[in-house]
């Protein structure tokens, strides 16, 4: 009985009054543990009860500096700092909502670009947000060269005219509008962090310093991030929105699952294909499917035979079968890609055609280079532990079966995988990858896994081809000033690829999301993969 | 002669004992005849049947399907090739690099036997699972590596046995006889020492294969045994966790193999030790 | 006993370090690039080189292992290529909980496995012999993660009795926080007088530590049923027995106090045996201990943390060897050191 009246099955009703009545204790100790630099909260104005959202993830926090952090302790980064613009989600009238920057132009021969900053705003020390906390942060990101770093390649020097305008002079043209408003390598941290002589240590220790509505209050390695509301954001704060946001950490999907049902937890992302039905059942749930900006993609090793065949490529391709993958494996949360870029990121074809799965043609296709009845054995890598590219790599094998392909599967964690595929003896004839944007331009996609390198980086299947180098180098110099040509030579480019079956175009997946029915205000972003921005959320019936 | 016949005496006599033989013997011939007993080899052996996932278990499926649409029934029965073969070549990698030693060692003495004694102190200074998971883990994913690595845990307890069984019979008439004939060291080593203390070590390799089944189940079952789509227990055990609190029997019937396996082997031998450990042996 | 404990101690040292060449060797031999891992799945060509360079990746590996080694020593054990953080600190956050995890099993075996042991040596060859011998060959026949899934279906998920995993609960948590001082959160919350979080607590490690019990009490009734046994054979035993002491006296004066030893060897070498077996238990339960810890390190192949992991755990093990085999020879002279 005393598991029963225990925190896990607790009425709601029950549950949120006692959080309102205990609240006061957590947050005093919070309180007590700021570190020394903080302003402590102003006392005496606690209201009744203070309101928790919590976000439930699969892995932990790894890279607290905001100039370094490249993975998924962003959607804690992005509730604590903000970028001077964000990127909006699809669908929206507009491509950017002002953030940091209220405005902003570019110069007619696209080597310059000017924002013009938001007045007023504060840091969580309470220092002013100014021109120079920008040259600071992207100075000393393009010094450390780490991370997202690159996205300021194009960055000769950062010019602060006055405190609330920034220039970015390039070194050629370069989309800052899209750069600036990147997940990742955007964060702008309070001046007096990155002043201090041990700023490395003091992010690393698990410490945060931005605009950002929610300062990071605690952070337990292993078990959650912690942040609570910082009174002075400049945004402003509604009844309704939350206290505290805590970020959960919790490595299975299962456990997940449990809180999520008991209320433990509100949201995450991390709900697989095969239990969205039976979340959906559950009238306390809300499931969303959003578009999502990641796609799976097959790198065909093209430099090594019999894979250096296009015929053999193009049979690979069609012994595919999409369909089944799609509704059976991702359960319809995927649509067959077209080309390398995803639909809803500009510059996607809508006319490239797409492979059916035909294994005659296929049979055919193998006869036409030379091997009638296949005859040879390829290996394929994926990711340990990624269910999806699993079940992918075991339907391809058992139809490649059928046309005399073995396919041989091998699961490997990422370091592995990367470190093999990049030496051309020890790569894989077939390597299963996910793309996901740095920041949003089909460059991203089309240079990072096909234009040709002497060291293959992320070209992991080895692609060479000059024509399609020129055009996408040339797109990519016209995508800061004319947008439509840049596009329209990217659609040329992508048309290129799937000709030459450089790769087998998987699927674009949806996102999921399950929360709980009382969180109100939820909206995703692809371009911001997994975050949740606890500002808009709000806690309702 | 009639010390051996009280013993399989007291063999028979112990039901457990016996059940546990009952048992490994069925797994054996369940091994062997696994095309004609599967209900459906090729989905044993990785053939997807999309559409038909989750299936509860139930006519046509007994123990219901896997992720894929499989037959549990019918890689259940694959498995148990697996695995019976993993735990023999195991412990035959663990005797092929122990045994040798343990009879240098015995043989020897001195420098060599210091050398080697301190060697197999160093592997068991470590806790078994931890040595296997880490060896396991950098020489990388796949059954033959797991092999590797529960072997290199395992074969000191060989070397200990041998090098026991090779100083008490150092000394004995029979090797003095054939000494004082002219034998060389290894002529005297391998003709003579070490067949005659081979029976406790074969004895001991029996009860030691259950201990290397559920070792190689729980390293796939981290990832770093079989790979798909291999019928591996533990691999399966894995997967269906994924699935668990929904559909319970795919994780459920392939550790249930791992479990009736192992007990098997360890009952059996558990039997066997009573029965040559004349110290706890019935008055 | 001095020269013997400076032997014991030679031979701990000897074997620390054959581990640590073991995992050192093995780590540079293996086919990943640590290099890669640490700057991430999206680093640029320079980054690489130069985390190569960082990490001192481009020497010699008998200089890479000495400057290991050396740094080892002074507490630096190398930082985690998956969590960015040094190894030494991970191990301090997670180690604690791994502890209680593995200390709480082993008195839960220890309390039901000697009464069990007893019995069934006094009622040897009878049925509750017999029930205990297959009660604890299967547990050492039991695959532990598939045990832990079996409660967790049962107990969770039909009988909705108790948590499905975690530590405490997340709001027990937040609201009645607890600071480590021990590290053993039912230690902390009884010291605080924080009630909920030592309920949660205590609810949230029935599971896991049943399940990690359950191995170990095999191995410690069946030990303490040998020890038993082999004093009730012994000559002073036979004499009491002809002297005509009553049986209880002579079970529990003379046979149970000689059995100690033995027992306590086993309880020492089941402590070895449960921080292995508590690896796949905390995946099971998502416990956040060494056991997680390392497993996600084994998945990542982040060699800092296998080999901190590793050496950390084998100290362990050598101590508690050492520590077992000490007390044996104080408690019982006739047990000969050298």
């Amino acid at each position: 009985m005393t598991v029963r009246s225990g925190s896990l099955f607790r009425r709601p009703s029950l549950r949120w009054t006692a959080v309102g009545l205990a609240v006061l204790l957590a947050l005093s100790l919070v309180a007590c543990r700021r570190p020394p630099q903080q302003a402590a909260p102003e006392t005496g104005t606690e209201p009744a009860r203070k309101l928790i959202a919590t976000y439930a993830i699969l892995s932990d926090m790894t890279e607290w500096d905001p100039s370094i952090t490249f993975d998924q302790t962003s959607f804690a980064m992005l509730n604590i700092y903000e970028p001077l613009v964000w990127f909006n989600p699809p669908g929206s009238r507009e491509t950017f909502t002002p953030a940091l920057a209220e405005r902003w132009e570019v110069a007619p021969d696209g080597m310059s670009w000017t924002f013009y900053l938001r007045k007023g705003v504060k840091f969580h020390n309470g220092e002013p947000f100014t021109s120079e906390a920008v040259k600071l942060y992207v100075d000393r990101t393009m010094e450390l060269n780490q991370g997202a770093a690159f996205i300021w390649g194009a960055v000769e020097a950062v010019e602060t005219p006055d405190d609330h305008t920034v220039v970015f002079r390039l070194a050629y043209p370069a989309p800052m509008d899209l750069v600036v408003s990147a997940g990742y390598g955007t964060y702008i941290p309070c001046p007096e962090s990155l002043k201090r002589p041990d700023a490395a240590e003091w992010f690393a220790r698990g410490n945060a310093c931005g605009t950002g509505p929610y300062r990071l209050a605690r952070w337990t390695p292993g078990e959650e991030v912690v942040m609570e509301r910082f009174d002075d954001y400049w945004g402003g704060w509604q009844p309704g929105q939350f206290d505290l946001a805590v970020i959960k950490i919790v490595p299975e999907w299962s456990t997940q699952r449990q809180m999520l049902e008991a209320g433990e937890i509100d949201v995450t992302r991390a709900v697989p294909v095969e239990e969205m039905d039976a979340l959906k059942a559950n009238p306390n749930l809300v499931v969303r499917v959003d578009p999502g900006f990641q796609n799976l993609l097959a790198l065909y090793n093209t430099a090594r035979k019999p894979l250096d065949d296009r015929l053999v490529r193009q049979a690979l391709s069609h012994a595919l079968d999409y369909e089944t993958i799609i509704r059976e494996v991702r359960r319809g949360l995927a649509e067959q890609s077209q080309g390398p870029v995803p639909r809803g990121i500009w510059g996607h074809d809508d006319q490239l055609p797409m492979a059916t799965f035909d294994l005659r043609k296929a049979s055919d296709l193998l006869a036409r280079a030379g091997y009638p009845g296949g005859g040879f054995k390829l290996t394929i890598s994926y990711e340990t532990g990624d269910e999806h590219e699993r079940k992918v790599a075991e339907l391809w094998k058992a139809a490649l079966a059928q046309i005399g392909v073995e396919l041989e599967i091998i699961a490997q964690p990422w370091g592995v995988r990367w470190d093999r595929q990049r030496n051309p003896d020890t790569a894989f004839d077939v390597f299963l990858f996910y793309w996901w944007p740095t920041y949003i331009t089909p460059h991203d996609w089309l240079f990072s896994m096909f234009h040709s390198e002497e060291d293959p980086f992320f070209n992991l299947g080895y692609y060479k081809n000059p024509e399609f180098d020129a055009l996408i180098d040339e797109a990519n110099a016209l995508t800061g000033r004319d947008r439509e040509r840049a596009a329209e030579l990217f659609r040329r480019a992508q048309a290129i690829l799937v000709e030459d079956a450089a790769a087998a175009f998987v699927y674009d997946q949806s996102s999921v999301t399950a929360h709980t029915r009382t969180l109100k205000g939820y909206v995703d972003n692809p371009a911001y993969p997994n975050t949740v921005f606890f500002y808009q959320l709000r806690r309702g019936n | 002669m009639s010390e051996g016949r009280g013993a399989l005496k007291l063999l028979l006599k112990n039901r457990l004992t016996l059940a546990g033989a009952a048992v490994v013997l069925a797994l054996a011939l369940v091994a062997l005849a696994a095309p004609w007993l599967a209900p459906n080899p090729a989905q044993a052996l990785g053939r997807p049947d999309m559409g038909n996932q989750f299936r509860p278990p139930g006519p046509g499926n007994w123990l219901g399907t896997d992720d894929l649409g499989r037959d549990l029934l019918s890689r259940i029965i694959y498995g148990t090739r697996i695995s019976l073969h993993m735990g023999t070549l195991v412990i035959l990698l663990a005797m092929a690099i122990g045994v040798p030693l343990g009879a240098i060692a015995g043989y020897a003495g001195g420098v060599a036997d210091e050398v080697v004694m301190r060697l197999t102190d160093v592997f068991l200074g470590f806790p078994p699972l931890l040595l296997a998971l880490a060896v396991a883990s950098l020489l990388g994913p796949g059954l033959a590596n797991a092999l590797v690595a529960i072997a290199i845990t395992w074969w000191p307890w060989y070397t200990r046995l041998v090098r026991a069984q090779v100083l008490s019979l150092r000394e004995t008439a029979f090797v003095e006889a054939a000494r004082s004939l002219g034998a060389g060291h290894g002529r005297i080593v391998f003709r003579h020492l070490l067949p005659n203390s081979l029976s406790p070590v074969i004895v001991q390799a029996s009860m030691d294969v259950g201990y290397a089944i559920l070792t190689a189940a729980a390293l796939s079952f981290i990832g770093l045994g079989a790979q798909p789509p291999a019928p591996e227990w533990g691999l399966m055990v894995a997967t269906g966790r994924k699935y668990f609190m929904q559909y319970w029997w795919y994780a459920t019937f392939p550790g249930l193999a791992v479990f009736v396996t192992v007990l098997a082997f360890n009952l059996f031998g558990d039997g066997l030790r009573d029965v040559l450990d004349p110290r706890t042996r019935r008055q | 006993m001095r020269a013997y404990l400076v032997r014991r101690l030679l031979l701990g040292v000897l074997v620390l370090l054959g581990v640590s060449v073991i995992t050192f060797t093995l780590a540079r031999i293996v086919p990943s690039d640590p290099a890669a891992l640490w700057v991430g799945p999206r680093a640029r060509p320079d980054q690489v080189a130069r985390a190569r360079a960082e990490l001192g990746l481009d020497q010699p590996l008998h200089v890479q292992y000495a400057r290991y080694v050396g740094k080892f020593v002074q507490g630096d054990w190398g930082v985690s290529l998956r969590t960015r953080r040094p190894v030494l600190d991970d191990v301090k956050v997670f180690f604690p909980s791994s502890l209680e995890l593995v200390t709480v099993a082993l008195g839960l075996s220890v309390v039901a496995g000697i009464p069990f042991g007893v019995m069934s040596a006094t009622r040897r060859d009878r049925w509750p012999d017999h029930l205990s011998r297959l009660f604890a060959i299967s547990g050492v026949s039991m695959p532990l993660f598939w045990l832990g899934l079996l409660l967790q279906l049962v107990f969770f998920r039909t009988l909705r009795w108790l948590p499905v995993g975690g530590r405490m609960a997340t709001e027990v948590r937040l609201l009645h926080p607890l600071e480590p001082v021990t590290g053993f959160n039912l230690l902390d919350a009884a010291l605080a007088g924080n009630w909920p979080a030592l309920t949660s607590s205590a609810v949230h490690l029935i599971l896991p530590a049943a399940t990690l019990a359950y191995a170990s009490l095999a191995l410690v009734t069946r030990m303490t049923r040998a020890a038993v046994l082999e004093v009730l054979a012994q000559d002073f035993i036979r004499t009491a027995r002809a002297m005509g002491l009553p049986e209880r006296r002579v079970l529990y004066r003379h046979a149970l106090k000689n059995a100690v030893i033995p027992t306590l060897t086993v309880v020492g070498l089941s402590f070895g045996y449960l921080m292995a077996g508590t690896f796949l238990v905390e995946v099971i339960f998502n416990w956040p201990g060494l056991g997680s810890y390392m497993v996600a390190a084994i998945i990542a192949v982040d060699y800092p943390a296998i080999m901190g992991v590793t050496f950390l755990v084998a100290t362990a093990y050598v101590l508690i060897n050492l520590a077992v085999d000490l007390l044996q020879a104080v408690i019982d002279p006739r047990v000969r050191l050298g």
